[in-house]
């Protein structure tokens, strides 16, 4: 398969940066970590450009590097052992940088779930991405998929139920 | 039974259009995409420019990389060696070649019949010792050379063998009794032991210190820091080598990445080091669980002095391997 033209790193930053961005805060507790995540994808992604064909690639990249980007990140010591203490994030619109003034009830209940139910939750629901290609961006069997998806919505509707 | 399936897709399908809705709002900061992309030219640019010196680079690139695969095996080899020599040299110096010889030498050889050459004991007693002055002042300047090569080393022992003459020479003029030939044997003992002293007190001069610390990939290439970091998944192995001594043990200490970090300092491995040893080749498997950053130092431990490196900044990062390919399989 060809190559596709034009792509190059800064431009994935403009296509995919809400995407990026968006996931690496369903990872993350709080929006310092999620600003450095971000950051550490796209100057990763300056190494390996040269290989990704198509958007297509560099989008199913983003995303795998971002999950395991986070894993490794909570797989510290440091970090698998303090708990930021921060209120829900500042949500911010592409001006830059205003706390959004809509409640988000069911993004809080999100956040409440372990880091793997969120992972499948946000890439089923938002990415939309099917069963079979969020076992193969996680490095999961999709039976695990489908296991980790029924408990999430099981999760999330007790959690969405104590708070209404 | 049907009911409750039709309620749960409808409640799921409602969350998952919240979800979207809530989720749709965000988007990534103008200034984080700013800041990014800034990065992201300072590192295509540094990329481009090594590239470029890569390319001037290349044919001593070459020469590093062969230089390095003899570089790991030729210290233990070295040092192998000099073990032999040492052996060997002592046979030819120390007691053991002087009773060896005594072994094999008739006992008429002792006691020669023909006295013409020394008149008399005096003479012959003035001899050997002119003789042994001459042998000690040339054990002396080997000493002080003090060259710890191999090469050198032959040569020396080379050199005390092929006194084949002087040896004869001095078993004319051994003294004539057994107690002389015992006390000749003891004087070169005392000769020896002095040259060794010498070589003692040049080693005392050099303090203690840790002289280099270098990372080796898979194929004996030294990994480079980029931007002051080290990628583990690169590192092989890692090379220590020290001056002044050496340490009867080394520990390897690793501080995970952040502020107040310092009490989660681990000790990775404790190696202890033989006698005579330069240089250590410590297995990389233990940086393996470094994530996303961690300091690494070394301690060497003198005995009298704990010598401490600087802190290497190491990451865990096998997306960064040059041959990790990327590519990914999805989609």
């Amino acid at each position: 398969m060809p190559k596709e033209e034009g792509i190059t790193t800064e431009e994935a930053i403009d296509r995919y940066a809400d995407m990026v961005y968006r996931l690496a805060l369903s990872q993350m507790k709080n929006t310092t970590d999620a600003d450095d995540l971000f950051q550490e994808v796209f100057v990763r992604l300056v190494s390996h450009i040269q290989d990704l064909e198509s958007w297509e690639h560099v989008k199913a990249w983003l995303i795998r590097v971002t999950i395991n980007c986070a894993k490794k990140h909570f797989a510290q010591y440091w970090n698998k052992n303090v708990d930021f203490l921060e209120e829900p994030e500042k949500l911010t619109n592409g001006s830059g940088g205003y706390e959004m003034p809509e409640e988000q009830p069911v993004r809080a209940a999100v956040q409440k779930l372990p880091p793997k139910y969120r992972t499948v939750i946000h890439l089923y629901y938002f990415e939309e991405l099917t069963v079979a290609e969020i076992a193969r961006l996680t490095e999961q069997k999709e039976t695990t998929v489908k296991s980790q998806m029924h408990r999430a919505r099981e999760m999330l509707k007790e959690l969405i139920q104590d708070t209404v | 039974m049907g009911n409750d399936r039709t309620d749960r897709r409808i409640t799921d399908q409602s969350v998952r259009e919240q979800y979207n809705r809530e989720t749709g709002q965000i988007h990534a900061p103008e200034s984080l995409i700013r800041r990014t992309k800034e990065t992201v030219r300072e590192k295509e640019r540094r990329i481009a420019q090594e590239g470029s010196e890569r390319q001037e680079n290349d044919r001593p690139a070459r020469q590093r990389h062969a230089f390095g695969r003899l570089y790991r095996w030729a210290l233990p080899a070295a040092a192998a060696g000099l073990a032999i020599l040492v052996g060997v040299s002592g046979i030819f110096f120390g007691r053991g070649r002087d009773k060896a010889w005594e072994e094999s030498v008739p006992e008429e050889d002792y006691y020669p019949e023909d006295t013409d050459q020394a008149s008399t004991d005096e003479e012959k007693q003035a001899q050997f010792e002119r003789h042994l002055q001459k042998q000690e002042a040339a054990f002396g300047e080997d000493t002080a050379a003090k060259e710890p090569e191999a090469a050198d080393l032959a040569e020396t022992t080379e050199s005390a063998a092929d006194s084949g003459a002087t040896q004869e020479t001095m078993q004319d003029a051994l003294p004539d009794t057994e107690n002389g030939v015992k006390e000749t044997a003891g004087a070169k003992l005392q000769a020896q032991e002095q040259g060794s002293a010498q070589a003692e007190d040049l080693d005392a001069g050099i303090a203690p210190a840790l002289k280099s610390v270098q990372f080796y990939d898979k194929d004996q290439n030294i990994v480079e820091a980029e931007a002051l970091w080290y990628n583990a998944a690169r590192i092989e192995s890692i090379l220590l080598r020290w001056e002044g001594g050496t340490p009867s043990n080394i520990k390897v200490f690793r501080t995970p990445v952040g502020s107040e970090t310092m009490e989660q300092t681990e000790l990775l491995l404790t190696k202890s080091i033989a006698d005579g040893e330069e240089s250590v080749l410590l297995d990389a498997d233990i940086l393996r669980d470094s994530g996303m950053g961690s300091h690494l130092f070394f301690e060497l431990d003198f005995g009298t002095q704990i010598v401490t490196s600087e802190e290497y900044n190491i990451l865990y990062d096998e997306d960064m391997l040059p041959d990790a390919g990327g590519t990914p399989s999805a989609n």
